[in-house]
């Protein structure tokens, strides 16, 4: 037995980090993919910046404020996934000045937006009819940060032991990951391409 | 940019999204139940969502019927009959100890069509203390089916209850 904000907290965090629906997960990974361990302000600010952008979308799509044509969201998320990991591999990394980073947090909060509507997608079909949503969507909100820490620490973490332990080369370890990321990317723009068409 | 690096990370990204996911992607395996036990008409009542395509699957996994065409004006006459039979098997109330089969009240689309909401009533219960459900509709199908349960009990309080396929059974106390 549960009350609804424990409730919906759970599924938040089910939501985000559930491997059936990795595709948020994934473009995490892709925006950290180029910070190692000891520049975790910066990719605090960056999932800041990620947050706020979904959660101002999740927000409007599930006060109905604005509409969403899912299928058309699906497709766009790899979208984002891909753009990031192509950023990731064409940068240059001496080239880390105050200008590009900001571009990141940019790329992130805007990103965001399109996550955040992929989020409404399923809190609605979630949530019941009577009730308000406003305690519901605070909290499935809430969970999907709390996953979103997770994701980040365990990335962190690996990061970490590869850059830092295992003397892996910064630019490879982007490289590898990012290549990953956009590969990923590339297959769910087909299938959810396909799913648009079809529709 | 390393190539043979990029290549390794590209082949692992291809492989990855297969071993994880079937189907379509991001199909939203899910279906919810509104209860309530109404001590003015001694009932309690049941509004369930679920997906029309899904509800096809269900129902054609169990007794191979195609083309149900719910919510169409070629709807098959059986489609109502066979919607009953698929929820007496994948929800089940036990109330007090005894198990008791829910009466069909109407079904009707959502606005969008893509799923139905089905009503059902289990008339006849002047007092409930200990309520069993087991809730599995489409598990059969999906792996990472879920099922959700709002229960309003006779003061208006609300719980929630997930059904997953390891957990298909809740026991509520009122």
């Amino acid at each position: 037995m549960e009350s609804a904000f424990l409730f919906y907290l759970r599924l938040g965090l089910d939501h985000i980090a559930d491997v059936h629906a990795y595709d948020h997960i994934v473009f995490i990974v892709a925006l950290c993919a180029i910070y190692s361990l000891n520049q975790w302000r910066q990719v605090a600010i960056l999932v800041t910046a990620f947050t706020i952008g979904h959660s101002i979308t999740l927000a409007l799509a599930a006060l109905s404020v604005i509409k969403v044509p899912s299928a058309l969201i699906e497709f766009l998320i790899p979208v984002t996934i891909f753009i990031t990991s192509a950023y990731n591999i064409a940068r240059k990394p001496s080239t880390q000045d105050n200008h590009r980073i900001t571009l990141n947090y940019f790329m992130a909060l805007f990103f965001g937006l399109i996550h955040g509507m992929g989020f409404s997608n399923y809190f609605r079909s979630l949530m019941g009819r009577e009730e308000s949503v406003v305690k519901p969507l605070f909290a499935f909100n809430l969970g999907i940060e709390a996953g979103q820490l997770m994701i980040v620490s365990v990335i962190l973490l690996l990061s970490y032991l590869f850059l830092n332990r295992l003397q892996v080369n910064k630019k490879d370890w982007t490289q590898v990951i990012s290549g990953a990321t956009a590969g990923i990317a590339f297959i769910l723009m087909l299938e959810t391409f396909e799913a648009l068409i079809g529709n | 940019m390393n190539l043979p690096l990029l290549l390794i990370g590209v082949i692992a990204g291809w492989w990855i999204p297969g071993e994880f996911s079937e189907a379509t992607f991001h199909d939203l395996h899910i279906s919810k139940t509104e209860l309530a036990y109404n001590p003015e008409d001694q009932a309690i009542q049941m509004s369930l969502h679920i997906f029309t395509d899904d509800l096809e699957r269900g129902i054609e996994a169990m007794n191979g019927a195609t083309d149900l065409k719910i919510s169409t004006e070629h709807e098959k006459e059986e489609a109502t009959q066979w919607i009953y039979d698929y929820l007496s098997t994948h929800l089940q109330l036990t109330i007090d100890g005894e198990r008791r089969a829910f009466d069909w009240v109407g079904k009707e689309p959502t606005p969008d069509y893509q799923a139905v909401w089905i009503y059902l009533e289990i008339p006849g219960i002047p007092a409930v203390q200990d309520l069993e459900v087991r809730y599995d509709v489409l598990m059969e199908l999906y792996d990472d089916q879920r099922n959700i349960l709002m229960v309003m009990d006779p003061q208006g309080k609300r719980t929630y209850h997930l059904f997953e396929p390891k957990q298909k059974t809740v026991e509520i106390h009122f």
